[in-house]
């Protein structure tokens, strides 16, 4: 049994850590859900082509900090061009048709990224200001995931501001309980729903960049992240920003924690998890509908 | 309202006796594609069974396909208990499990009921990924096919097991049918047409939408018993969520809510699959790009085209699950 | 100011309204009377373009809405008051009100946050309350403060009364009242008799997806034949 209590302070940090990761993820895909009833099972794909974006532009141009740029904005021109072409089509199409559709686009995004890139694992190294450890609560802890940490934490503040503390904020979850009434006051829901598909594309492909140092990019990466952000947007409540923040941190700790305490059952409990609030509480813990 | 039309019986007598021809004068690959068609087509038609007409889109029939081709091995290769025995026990174990399941998310429905039985799948993927005793992420190897040696079929021979296969996709097609066209099949149906209606009649509409689970389950345990023996091995590469995506796109592709669909559509793809995969490795591109155009294209596939262009064109709007 | 002419709508294959003709001129408080399933709320939904008019035409101040977006009608001046009140429960009352005001501000009509807040007193001690904190009565005189935020120059309203209070009623019959002799343009679905017809320039009466008559109140009270065979009081 590994112990100590800087051993124990470590697995919280990467708890932590990995939450903040899934955090930037679920947000936008619950929003997009929420707000239009838009199933996405792609944006697991856009925050793999964000980390290799990511790559190649830190290879070309300036290093970490141009990736860390172009990711999103890369991320979030290509979600333009599939709202466009795609998704705008099938808003009123059904969960199932469009389950069907950006499960397709999986298929067709993850071998455009294997015939640029290649099959290989492709790495990025974090920026020489972040290599070192630091010390914090007490242990030696590395820099680059402390700062992702903080960014998760920057991201998921800014966001409480806009949404809670602002009149788009107000749009948006006055269009997330009731788009038919919001219509009715005159806000254009589908302008809206435009902005918030922006702005989640754009942090899945952050996330996707600052993933990579941690764990490569890979073309598997964005279907293996997928699971547990739906996890998460559904043990969250749909739509709902404090679900999200309440079910990364829940997916994040049990798969953190449970991989040091059980291995081999830690995957299994977050499935189990999932099961028992689908079962007890359907609309998740949080639901954006009171 | 499901009818056999007669139609359907023909689509699905004659790509059944292609499939058959196929195997016969084709060489050992042909035979294999035809096994690899036959049971992805049960896989395929039970999933049909559920999402075309009960409205159901499951995304763990790949880990109950699995669970019968896992049940199957380990009564086998592991306890050497006979084949029939051990295929009873598989269709049991797969059908309980589907029973479970059904029971626990037919009260969800849309993209919760997706999102559940995505769960569920997962469970069994994770649990026999990290199972030792399973064998973990390397399978289990050894398991023995049928010995029907008694009747004189041999089914070690590829083409012998091939029409055994095809054999059995008869079967679970004209067993399906037939509880689509009874009362329990048309009780389905109107459950997915209209839930509340169906239960201002004082039907049990989810214990109704569980049974129908446990059927199609007990067809997609009876798939993996096969799989299970074609490759006389097993692994948890038979349970991960994206097979049960692929098989929707075979009932998508094909048809789905035409149950014969799905029979045509694992038939297409199988055939495109090896077909694509001798000239690129990117076949998954492919796939997708086909799923999309098809959902595009009214989400119809191939029978329900064929069916909506003899009908004249005049219904279509009907079937958007 | 609004004028529907033969205008047919339903959801999905079930077609409610065949051909309701309707004529709300400026300035007139017009009610619409009739039974349960004759087409009065798809009427209002369709004006807003929450249903789609399959036919017909929808004129509003000299421009054709039908098949418009529900958010560009609205802009044009037509504010909703639906039957199902649609306050936005995870929004604060204020929060409510503000997201009216965003259009209405400007506009003719003069209504501010504190004007509606001096006629609906209520609502001023319940700012900071989330919107499903609401009673009924508090609800539905949100939902009226909001359409009167918007400054519309027409206001709609599906059976503002359904499941309140007597007393509750009556202060709805004020405010309506007040409206009414401000000059704003008014059309009211109505399964209350009574308030209707004790409001109203003009009734129409709807049956089986048509207008079916249209005159004044006093013409209405004494045609017991219309009331038996259309409204059944």
């Amino acid at each position: 049994m590994p112990g100590g209590a800087d051993f124990w302070i470590t697995q919280f940090l990467n708890g932590l850590q990995f939450s903040m990761l899934l955090f930037l993820l679920s947000i936008g895909l619950t929003v997009i859900f929420g707000l239009l009833h838009f199933v996405n099972l792609a944006h697991g794909a856009l925050y793999m082509l964000g980390a290799y974006v990511g790559v190649s532009a830190a290879a070309h141009l300036g290093g970490y900090w141009s990736a860390l740029v172009l990711g999103p904005l890369a991320v979030m021109a290509i979600g333009i061009v599939l709202y466009l072409t795609l998704i705008k089509r099938m808003r009123r199409a059904g969960p199932m048709n469009q389950v069907l559709v950006t499960f397709g686009l999986i298929f067709v995004i993850v071998d455009i990224v294997r015939i640029l890139w290649g099959d290989v694992a492709l790495g990025l190294a974090e920026p020489a200001s972040l290599s070192g450890p630091i010390q914090i609560f007490g242990v030696s802890y590395p820099a680059y995931r402390v700062f992702v940490t903080a960014v998760g934490l920057v991201v998921m503040i800014a966001l409480s501001v806009v949404l809670n503390r602002t009149q788009i904020g107000a749009m948006i979850r006055a269009g997330v309980e009731n788009d038919a009434m919001a219509a009715c006051l005159g806000i254009n829901v589908e302008r809206l729903f435009f902005l918030v598909f922006c702005v989640g594309c754009a942090l899945a492909g952050l996330a996707g960049v600052i993933a990579v140092p941690l764990f490569s990019a890979t073309p598997g990466m964005g279907t293996d992240i997928l699971i547990p952000t739906l996890i998460v947007v559904v043990i969250g409540g749909l739509g709902s920003l404090n679900g999200a923040i309440l079910g990364s941190l829940i997916v994040g700790f049990i798969q953190t924690f449970g991989a040091v305490v059980t291995p081999g059952l830690a995957s299994v409990l977050v499935y189990v998890l999932l099961a028992a609030v689908l079962i007890t509480k359907p609309a998740g813990l949080l639901p954006a509908r009171g | 309202m499901f009818e056999q039309t007669p139609v359907k019986t023909a689509a699905v007598a004659a790509t059944i006796a292609a499939l058959a021809a196929y195997a016969i004068f084709g060489g050992y690959f042909s035979r294999e594609i035809v096994i690899e068609i036959a049971i992805l087509a049960i896989l395929a038609i039970s999933l049909d069974f559920v999402a075309g007409f009960g409205g159901m889109i499951s995304l763990c029939h790949g880990a109950i396909f699995g669970l019968g081709a896992y049940t199957f091995a380990v009564m086998t290769a592991m306890w050497d208990q006979p084949g029939a025995l051990a295929a009873l026990a598989a269709i049991l174990v797969a059908t309980a499990f589907g029973l479970a399941v059904g029971a626990v998310t037919s009260k969800t429905t849309g993209i919760f009921f997706i999102m559940a039985t995505l769960a569920f799948g997962q469970m069994v993927y994770v649990a026999t990924f990290e199972s030792q005793w399973l064998g973990g992420d390397d399978g289990m190897s050894g398991v023995a096919r049928f010995d029907l040696s008694p009747i004189g079929i041999e089914l070690g021979d590829s083409l012998q097991f091939a029409l055994f296969c095809l054999a059995v996709l008869g079967t679970a097609y004209a067993l399906l049918a037939m509880v689509l066209r009874a009362g329990f099949g048309q009780t389905l149906i109107g459950v997915h047409t209209n839930e509340d209606r169906m239960r201002a009649l004082g039907l049990s509409t989810w214990r109704h939408k569980a049974a129908a689970f446990a059927i199609s389950s007990a067809v997609a345990g009876a798939g993996g018993v096969l799989a299970a023996q074609h490759t006389q091995f097993v692994s948890p590469e038979l349970m991960v969520w994206t097979l049960s995506g692929e098989v929707l796109v075979i009932v998508i592709l094909g048809g789905i809510g035409t149950l014969v669909g799905p029979v045509i559509g694992a038939a297409v793809l199988i055939l495109l699959k090896h077909e694509i995969s001798t000239y690129t490795d990117h076949w998954h591109m492919f796939i997708g790009v086909v799923l999309i155009a098809t959902v595009l294209a009214g989400g119809r596939g191939i029978f329900g085209q064929i069916e909506h262009l003899i009908a004249g064109g005049g219904r279509g709007a009907g079937r958007d699950a | 100011m609004l004028e529907l002419s033969g205008v047919t709508a339903g959801y999905g294959e079930t077609q409610v309204l065949h051909g309701v003709d309707l004529v709300v001129r400026e300035g007139q408080f017009h009610a619409i009377l009739g039974r349960n399933g004759a087409g009065k709320t798809t009427t209002l939904k369709t004006i807003m373009g929450l249903v789609p008019a399959k036919g017909g035409e929808i004129r509003f101040a000299g421009d054709s809405i039908a098949g418009r977006e529900p958010y560009r009608i609205a802009t044009l001046g037509i504010a909703y008051v639906p039957e199902t009140r649609d306050v936005f429960g995870a929004l604060t009352v204020e929060e409510n009100l503000h997201l009216a005001a965003r259009i209405g501000v400007g506009r003719a009509g003069g209504w501010s946050i504190e004007k509606v807040l001096a006629i609906f007193p209520n609502l001023a001690e319940r700012m900071d309350n989330g919107g499903n904190q609401l009673s009924g009565g508090e609800q539905q005189m949100l939902s009226i403060g909001r359409a009167l935020l918007m400054n519309p120059s027409l206001m709609i309203l599906d059976e503002p009364t359904e499941g309140l209070a007597p007393i509750i009623v009556r202060q709805i019959f004020d405010k309506l009242m007040e409206l009414k002799q401000a000059g704003l343009t008014l059309l009211l679905v109505e399964q209350n008799f009574h308030f209707a017809l004790n409001l109203a320039d003009e009734v129409s009466v709807f049956g089986r997806g048509q207008c079916i008559w249209t005159g004044t109140p006093d013409a209405l009270r004494m045609d017991e034949d219309l009331h038996k065979r259309w409204i059944g009081v």
